[in-house]
């Protein structure tokens, strides 16, 4: 009898992790490999920008070179005395990588594909409007350009990355309603936003600083402090989740009731921490505002943005209420099978936030 | 009352042990920057022939309007809205260097055999009618009867790059070339969920 419960509470863990962690859809993050992808900081397009000295790039570069040496599947006997002068290309004698195409990664990519259009598209007509609002501000493009930055903060979040797996493992593990559900969307997308609000005007107006590469080193550090945070607290919910299994305090509550709903105290905390690192793309959109002299134009907007990402992360939210309500009643009523159940889902919700701030704190760099 | 203490205690030892490991293992791995498509290019890619093979690759990046306005002001040094050529030659190679660490976005193969492309020249970038524009030439020597795979994609996803059928052109040469573009899933990157497009070449 023992065993078989074993055996049943490993089957629903695994189930439990790989679906947090290997659905696509979930999030940007899928399997253990996180971070043995290759070397890319955000924005590498004007990286080499008068923002940084000449003794800096080339220090930064040489690190760089250094480093494609050990990873550029074919460097041959690479020429590296600068990107301009070598003149043609090498061919070594590794074969083509092999990189293995996730589970599902064919239909995710044609989804996304569909999404990155319409982003796009939004992005242009976006930028129209606010040229639009700069030359008439009393013209009706201002609701037109905050509407549509609302659909673009839907289709942003569709995504990976935007907490949607952090969201949707907390609640295989809490017990939750759909108010909590949208609660704990709508403010990490809120944090997520605001995170970038206040980093956009500290630099420009504080520092005077508008490039983008002081928004990418203090958003750097954010990730950093956001993710290692994650897996703090989920660390914490899984000690929790682990005390009430093996403390028989689990099995004592279901005599009497259900488990417990998530505390918004609980949730205000998650989704603040997972929120904390500063979403490029609403940064975008306000130092686009602020660019044509329109700063409050450009915060309503990511007011909206944020709503609309909200209601994204929100329905991962309900989706995954769902799934863990249905878990339950599937498991019958059974008060031993449902303590069982309960446990495992605490258990199993709290491993996938603990790895995932772990996984992504690790293959983040300051 | 021993026990909830003993509990606290073990608590704070486990936070201490996860942050001291996460930092010291952070250290040694590499960064992966923000996720998810925040900046969209739209890519062409020209192969050009000459004397029977290719000679290389001439690469046209269009950068969406609101990236376009937030790269000009790192790179138009005077602030006054424009990007003089002046302006871009004090900043060109080194944009370049930083560019051959992302091997400029270039994943190439001839014959099966990956190719790293350690250079490019004639590389220029302008600002017209709110949108950046770069371009440069990579490169790439291949004979007759190669097989050459060409895709564009950032494996961080930062950027998105937009590809289609018709972002692939060939000049200095009209015959013989067969040219396909569909999915790539060897070349499958964030985390093998999202597969590039490829353009499959033969001349």
């Amino acid at each position: 009898m023992t065993m078989r419960m074993a055996a049943v509470c490993t089957a629903v863990l695994l189930f439990l992790c790989s679906m947090s962690l290997s659905v696509p859809v979930t999030d940007g993050v899928s399997s253990l490999q996180l971070g043995m992808v290759s070397v890319s900081l955000a924005n590498p397009f004007t990286k080499g920008a008068h923002g940084r000295s000449p003794g800096q790039a080339e220090e930064k570069a040489a690190g760089g070179f250094e480093q494609q040496d050990q990873t550029a599947i074919a460097p041959g006997n690479g020429t590296q005395e600068g990107a301009l002068q070598a003149p043609v290309a090498e061919t070594g004698g590794a074969s083509l990588p092999h990189a293995e195409a996730g589970f599902l990664a064919t239909q995710y990519t044609r989804m996304l594909r569909t999404v990155t259009v319409m982003q796009k598209e939004m992005r242009e007509k976006l930028s129209e409007l606010g040229k639009d609002i700069a030359a008439n501000p009393a013209g009706g493009s201002f609701w037109t350009f905050i509407g549509l930055s609302f659909f673009y903060g839907v289709v942003h979040a569709l995504g990976p990355g935007h907490g949607k797996a952090v969201v949707f493992s907390y609640f295989l593990g809490k017990r939750g309603s759909i108010a909590r559900g949208f609660a704990m969307g709508h403010l990490l997308s809120f944090v997520h936003a605001m995170s970038a609000v206040v980093l956009v005007f500290v630099l420009q107006w504080v520092l005077g600083n508008k490039g983008s590469q002081g928004f990418d080193e203090a958003g750097g550090v954010l990730q950093h402090v956001s993710y290692g945070l994650v897996a703090v607290i989920g660390l914490l919910m899984l000690v929790h989740a682990l005390y009430e299994t093996f403390s028989g305090r689990q099995a004592a509550r279901i005599c009497c009731a259900a488990a417990p709903q998530a505390g918004y105290g609980g949730i205000a905390a998650v989704s603040m921490l997972a929120g904390l690192v500063p979403c490029p793309g609403a940064a975008l959109v306000l130092a686009f505002a602020m660019g044509l002299g329109l700063p409050w134009t450009g915060f309503f907007a990511v007011l909206a943005l944020a709503l609309g990402m909200g209601l994204t992360t929100s329905l991962f939210g309900v989706l995954s209420i769902a799934s863990r309500s249905a878990l339950v009643h599937v498991a019958g009523r059974g008060p031993r099978l449902l303590t069982i159940m309960y446990s495992c889902l605490a258990i199993g919700g709290a491993l996938g936030i603990t790895l995932l701030g772990t996984m992504l704190f690790l293959s983040a760099r300051c | 009352m021993m026990n909830g203490l003993r509990m606290q205690a073990l608590r704070l030892l486990c936070i201490a042990c996860c942050l001291t490991c996460g930092i010291g293992v952070s250290w040694m791995f590499p960064d992966r920057g923000f996720a998810h498509p925040h900046v969209f290019v739209d890519a062409t890619v020209d192969f050009v022939f000459e004397n029977g093979g290719l000679a290389g690759m001439k690469v046209h990046w269009t950068f969406d309007p609101m990236a376009s306005s937030q790269y000009l002001t790192d790179l138009d040094i005077n602030g006054d809205g424009t990007l003089t050529a002046e302006e871009w030659a004090s900043q060109r190679d080194d944009i370049a260097v930083f560019l051959a660490e992302e091997r400029f976005f270039l994943h190439v193969a001839v014959n099966g055999q990956s190719v790293f492309i350690p250079s490019i020249r004639d590389f220029v970038a302008t600002f017209e009618n709110g949108k950046l524009e770069y371009s440069f030439f990579a490169p790439l020597a291949a004979e007759n009867g190669s097989d050459v795979i060409v895709a564009v994609f950032d494996p961080s996803y930062y950027t998105d790059f937009q590809i289609a059928e018709e972002s692939f052109r060939f000049s200095g040469r009209s015959e013989g070339i067969s040219y396909t573009l569909d999915d790539a899933p060897e070349l499958a990157f964030y985390e093998g969920q999202i597969i590039p497009l490829a353009a499959r070449v033969h001349f």
